[in-house]
């Protein structure tokens, strides 16, 4: 990705630490948790499918990464957030 | 040791601050996301990365700063940007982007309310400008633009209302916040109903009205166990940025204003009273029940800077974006007052206060044979700071104020604030040890206030340590006042012309 842009690996890890405060793969988790996320919410989708659908190897793998970030598993989660509202 | 929290959720980026009891600052980290322009009138942001953004610096500042040290954290207190608008399901889950305060989407629905009798009532009772960025004219917008979304939509949250309903389960939003979105009565802090049905929607479509003191009940167990937070924590749901930024910049009370320059900016004054204007070109804002921020927005501040610096900045040594518009202040100060007659209308996103037009687009006049860059460097300065001033007159025709406090990225620079000196005619105060930005200074004096440790805001806000290093010249205010006639008269004169070229852009 450096590459792409043409900077070295140092300066374009700084450079997108300043802007999003994470390091260049913690960026892209963080994007791929968020999309994770809107997934979750619609009950039509089933979690193996989120988890290769927004770039991870496994269910298991996106399971780990998602409770670290989030405190929850992926089911937890979903069942915390598809009740009604009021 | 005990600390203090702030979460600032800003337009474009997360700022998580902690203070010691004494107001010192302990420690900051921030993150930032992006906004999305589908369309030139839209401005939106993805709710979701908002919010895992706003987990992950918090819970890497708390595991670096906070917890190591031990320190106790006492209480945690929000703000946010105004006017943003996020429909959810019955579900709960967000329906699309949320549109943030720049989107100008709702601009007819907006302008056909302004020149409705019902606009006129709607600003007295609820004080906000019947402007695109108020989310009354954004929920109208839906309505009359995107049935699907509309009827789907149980609730509009704004992005701070949802960020708290993930942490707590509460659906809430603070006066402060509300009163910026068009349906507030704030005279009497309730919904307004006229504004309400203009919408199309009821009360149950908001969250609940509460103090920007309310403290919801505690964070869910996951949150607390993933951050490390206790539940005696007091969590305060905040105000909004602007009202944060006035209370920590020390202006309370009267005599003083606040001129904030950051993307965008605004010129503030605070008072126990609503201000209303006839024409309907500034807004008012609730901090706490009482205590009113009037004033006006600019859309084109730090903004314009970045835009210039971009197009005409010299990057050939591969300088960042920020050492770039260092050198392009050091180069405007080689110029004299006024730029030897080169006028700069800034208008590049449109303009909010005092004049109100989204077609008002940016134009360099006067220009002849001598002019160079550095002419339009201080120009473009310049013209920005015309725009503050144009506010602050405005203001001055309901409430002098004799003295101005300067925050934001760009107040910061010298040369900007002397200029705002000279400009105005007025003594600048910047604060002293400026470690933390004013909001996250105001989220501590406002969460030190409910503590019990300031008997009121008035008191807290008198613990703000300012200095008055800019001093007016005299000589040049009768320059800057020479060049602002004519900026003045050519913002009101190119009216058509605005609209004529802003079609033309529509179109193209």
């Amino acid at each position: 990705m450096a590459a792409i842009v043409g900077l070295g690996i140092t300066a374009f890890t700084e450079k997108v630490k300043n802007y999003s405060g994470f390091s260049p793969l913690n960026y892209l988790i963080n994007i791929r948790i968020s999309e994770a996320i809107k997934l979750l919410k619609r009950p039509d989708v089933n979690v193996t499918d989120i988890a290769l659908d927004t770039g991870f190897y496994s269910s298991q793998h996106f399971a780990t990464t998602f409770k670290k970030l989030t405190g929850y598993t992926p089911s937890e989660f979903r069942k915390k957030n598809i009740t009604p509202t009021e | 040791m005990d600390c203090i929290v702030t979460i600032e959720i800003g337009t474009g980026a997360i700022r998580v601050t902690a203070f010691d009891m004494n107001s010192s600052l302990l420690g900051s980290a921030k993150g930032s996301y992006p906004t999305f322009h589908a369309r030139p009138d839209y401005s939106e942001q993805d709710p979701e990365q908002i919010f895992i953004t706003m987990l992950y610096i918090l819970k890497n500042f708390l595991n670096e700063k906070i917890h190591p040290q031990k320190h106790n954290i006492v209480s945690i207190c929000f703000s946010s940007a105004m006017h943003s608008v996020l429909p959810i399901d019955k579900f709960g889950a967000p329906i699309g982007n949320a549109m943030v305060w720049s989107d100008n989407r709702a601009k007819i629905e907006a302008e056909d309310l302004k020149n409705s009798e019902l606009g006129k009532s709607l600003y007295k009772v609820t004080g906000t400008p019947l402007h695109a960025m108020s989310p009354l004219n954004k929920i109208t917008w839906l309505k009359n633009n995107d049935s699907e979304r509309f009827k789907a939509s149980k609730k509009f949250l704004s992005i701070k209302a949802y960020i708290i309903q993930q942490l707590t389960d509460e659906y809430v939003i603070d006066h402060s916040v509300a009163s910026a979105t068009g349906f507030l009565n704030i005279h009497q802090l309730r919904w307004e109903e006229e504004a309400l049905k203009r919408a199309g929607i009821t009360k149950q479509h908001l969250p609940e009205l509460v103090s920007v003191l309310y403290s919801p009940k505690s964070l869910k167990k996951e949150y607390q166990t993933l951050l490390g937070l206790h539940d005696k924590i007091k969590i305060i749901v905040g105000s909004s940025d602007g009202c944060m930024a006035t209370l920590g910049a020390g202006v309370w009370g009267d005599g003083k204003a606040t001129i904030t320059i950051e993307e965008s900016g605004a010129v503030r004054v605070v008072g126990k009273e609503v201000i209303q204007d006839e024409q309907q070109r500034i807004f008012n804002y609730i901090l706490t029940e009482g205590n009113y921020v009037t004033g006006g927005p600019t859309n084109n501040a730090g903004s314009t800077f970045e835009w210039y610096a971009k197009q005409f900045g010299d990057f050939t040594r591969d300088y960042e974006l920020e050492e770039c518009i260092e050198n392009m202040i050091l180069d405007a100060a080689k110029v004299s007052p006024g730029s030897e007659g080169l006028i700069f209308l800034p208008y590049l996103q449109g303009e909010r206060a005092p004049m109100w037009n989204p077609n008002a687009r940016g134009v360099y006049f006067g220009l002849n044979i001598k002019h160079e860059l550095k002419h339009f460097v201080r120009a473009t300065i310049e013209g920005v700071l015309f725009a503050f001033y144009s506010i602050g007159k405005t203001l001055q025709e309901h409430r002098g104020f004799k003295s101005l406090s300067a925050n934001g990225t760009y107040a910061s620079f010298p040369l900007l604030t002397q200029i705002i000196a000279d400009i105005f005619n007025l003594p600048v105060h910047i604060k002293m040890n400026s470690g933390s930005d004013s909001v996250a200074c105001g989220g501590f004096l406002l969460s030190a206030t409910e503590l019990g440790m300031y008997k009121s805001l008035d008191e807290a806000a008198q613990k703000v340590k300012l200095l008055a290093n800019f001093h007016p010249d005299f000589h040049n205010h009768s320059i800057y006042m020479k060049h602002f006639e004519i900026f003045e008269r050519l913002g009101v004169k190119l009216h058509d012309e605005f609209a004529a070229i802003a079609r033309l852009q529509q179109d193209t």
